[in-house]
């Protein structure tokens, strides 16, 4: 069987696929040997030499780690550079890419020695503030509410730092896209694109953004944490500094605990630690609520504007 | 991962509005022994949502909202050793589930891992008034959701939701899954017999938790958690989880309320829904 491989661009890596990506950039940099090679192929129901697992990984000693997610994938990631995907499904199955795009992303960047955030990151007036929250804290719709007001997307649900740049912590841009809910697409008037899962019924789509999507990476100017309040009317941005700064960091590192199963939670601890001391954080404090929250996109970005 | 000696989980199970806040407050109030509790920093302390999404996330490296209902079903018995508790052996789950199995056949809460279980019930006309008052809905609504083997909140699947789906079932079944489905024969404690004594409720719980406590720290939980002083915590804005607008969570802590809230009609409708298990529950 002759296999297609594709060239992408993601975290500025040159990704080399043999599973289509159409979310991702095309790669149109220099010639350089792939940074990341992504094929199918057979992975082993259980590693040699398992160190830890959980119910949907295992990790052994050389740092592989496998990845299960029932009736869609299993995922094996090694080296920081290389990724086996064994389905059953055809290329056109969202839901193989979504995880490849979400969790095994973080599983390369724990790796590779990154930082992975669950945040959206948006650049605003040249400033670019990550906005990190647990699921349904509504950092899709605050990054769809700030490119409305002429922010440009980095990334939409896993923003990816390197702390060891020159000149500070950069956010490596991910990919143009967004993914979103039914009834936050239908209140902010946005038109769905493709199902995220077409193996179960889920209503939350793909948003391509391409003409609002920095590639470059950029240096990070702050991290806010998203509060949705219930009795909030309005909208508040309140200093974390410290041990409540680090915290919330550690609180939000994406794919934490399998950063703990290839034995780097101390390590995160410490990017977290240097993180909290060379950037100023806040808490975002909005109002709870999707319709709510809507009303406020322009005092949102001067909120964020003026919080420096 | 593996851990030296498996962590013990309690249950504090019970349908909507039938006391389960309450029993957390004062449990945690019993564990810290403070005379004067404050009710802000009891969120993290005992009786933990067992059903908030970022803590499945985070232990099972999967974000829940990407999976169906009937995919996150399946992974919810498998976390419970996963989950962060800050090195606490003891962790209380609040559970609003009715007990049942996976589609695997795995048990929610299973047996094996259980060193207690505690089931709290009330007169289902109370709850009925309660209920309408905290989802926001007409009482002959809560009434039928009650009767609905079915119902199931945080389910739908076109919008973000911070909680997991739970299955509720309806009241009586609710009540049947965890006395006898689940086969952990838990302690049963009536909120009607909370209401009319307190103390000896909290040491039945103390008790069965093993935490021997004595009748003075018994006494300052029961204090601490005397439903005016919920009631003006609330007020003074140090309940962590206040409903959205101006309802109060604490609403009236009564015992009996039904009978000036809700019309004959409404409750010899819940009476015909649940009459058997009510009677075995000495509510008729």
């Amino acid at each position: 069987m002759v296999r297609t491989a594709h060239d992408y661009s993601l975290c500025g890596w040159r990704v080399r696929s043999e599973w289509p990506l159409p979310e991702l950039v095309a790669w149109t940099g220099d010639d350089r040997a792939p940074d990341i090679s992504i094929r199918r192929g057979d992975v082993p129901d259980e590693l040699d030499g398992i160190t830890a697992r959980t119910p949907l990984v295992q990790v052994n000693a050389q740092g592989w780690l496998r990845y299960t997610v029932r009736n869609v994938a299993t995922y094996l990631v090694r080296g920081g550079n290389e990724v086996i995907i064994d389905t059953p499904h055809s290329p056109d199955t969202a839901d193989v890419a979504l995880f490849l795009l979400g969790s095994v992303l973080g599983f390369l960047c724990h790796q590779r020695g990154l930082l992975p955030l669950h945040a959206s990151c948006v650049a605003l007036n040249g400033k670019v503030f990550a906005m990190a929250g647990h699921s349904g804290a509504g950092k899709s719709t605050l990054a769809a509410l700030l490119l409305a007001q002429g922010a440009r997307l980095l990334s939409d649900d896993v923003t990816v730092i390197d702390l060891r740049a020159e000149g500070g912590a950069r956010v490596l841009p991910t990919y143009p896209r967004q993914k979103m809910w039914r009834d936050t697409l239908d209140t902010l008037g946005i038109a769905p694109g493709r199902y995220l899962r077409s193996t179960v019924h889920l209503e939350k789509f793909d948003r391509q953004v391409a003409d609002r999507f920095e590639s470059a990476p950029m240096r990070l100017d702050g991290v806010c944490q998203i509060h949705l309040q219930m009795r909030e009317n309005s909208l508040r941005i309140a200093p974390l500094d410290g041990l409540a700064a680090v915290r919330m960091l550690y609180e939000n590192v994406y794919r934490r605990t399998a950063a703990g199963l290839l034995g780097r939670s101390e390590q995160v601890f410490a990017d977290c630690a240097a993180l909290s001391a060379q950037l100023p954080h806040r808490a975002l404090i909005l109002p709870n609520g999707i319709d709510r929250l809507a009303r406020h996109g322009g005092e949102l970005a001067a909120l964020l504007a003026q919080s420096r | 991962m593996t851990r030296a000696a498996p962590r013990a989980h309690v249950w504090l199970a019970s349908y909507p509005k039938s006391g389960n806040t309450w029993m957390r407050i004062a449990l945690a109030a019993l564990r810290s022994g403070e005379a004067s509790f404050d009710l802000a920093r009891m969120t993290n302390n005992v009786g933990v949502f067992l059903a908030m999404r970022h803590r499945f996330d985070m232990a099972l490296d999967i974000d829940s909202s990407d999976l169906s209902v009937a995919e996150a079903d399946l992974l919810r018995p498998k976390i419970y050793d996963l989950i962060d508790m800050q090195g606490r052996d003891t962790t209380i789950w609040k559970i609003h589930d009715c007990w049942s199995r996976t589609s695997d056949g795995d048990a929610l809460f299973p047996a094996e891992i259980t060193a207690a279980s505690l089931y709290l019930v009330r007169d289902p006309r109370d709850v009925a008034a309660s209920f309408a008052h905290h989802f926001e809905m007409d009482v002959d609504r809560a009434i039928a959701v009650m009767a609905d083997p079915d119902y199931r909140v945080a389910a739908k699947t076109d919008s973000a939701h911070f909680h997991l789906p739970q299955h509720y079932s309806s009241w009586s079944n609710h009540v049947l899954s965890w006395l006898d489905a689940s086969g952990h024969a838990p302690l049963v404690l009536r909120y009607e017999d909370m209401v009319a004594d307190f103390a000896s409720a909290l040491k039945r719980v103390s008790t069965a938790l093993g935490w021997a406590s004595s009748d003075s720290a018994v006494a300052a939980a029961v204090a601490a958690t005397r439903f005016d002083r919920l009631r003006a915590e609330e007020s003074a804005g140090n309940f962590p989880e206040s409903l959205h607008g101006d309802r109060p969570f604490f609403r009236r802590g009564v015992a009996g309320g039904w009978r000036d809230t809700l019309t004959p009609a409404q409750a010899a409708q819940i009476e015909r829904d649940h009459g058997e298990v009510m009677a075995r529950l000495g509510y008729l």
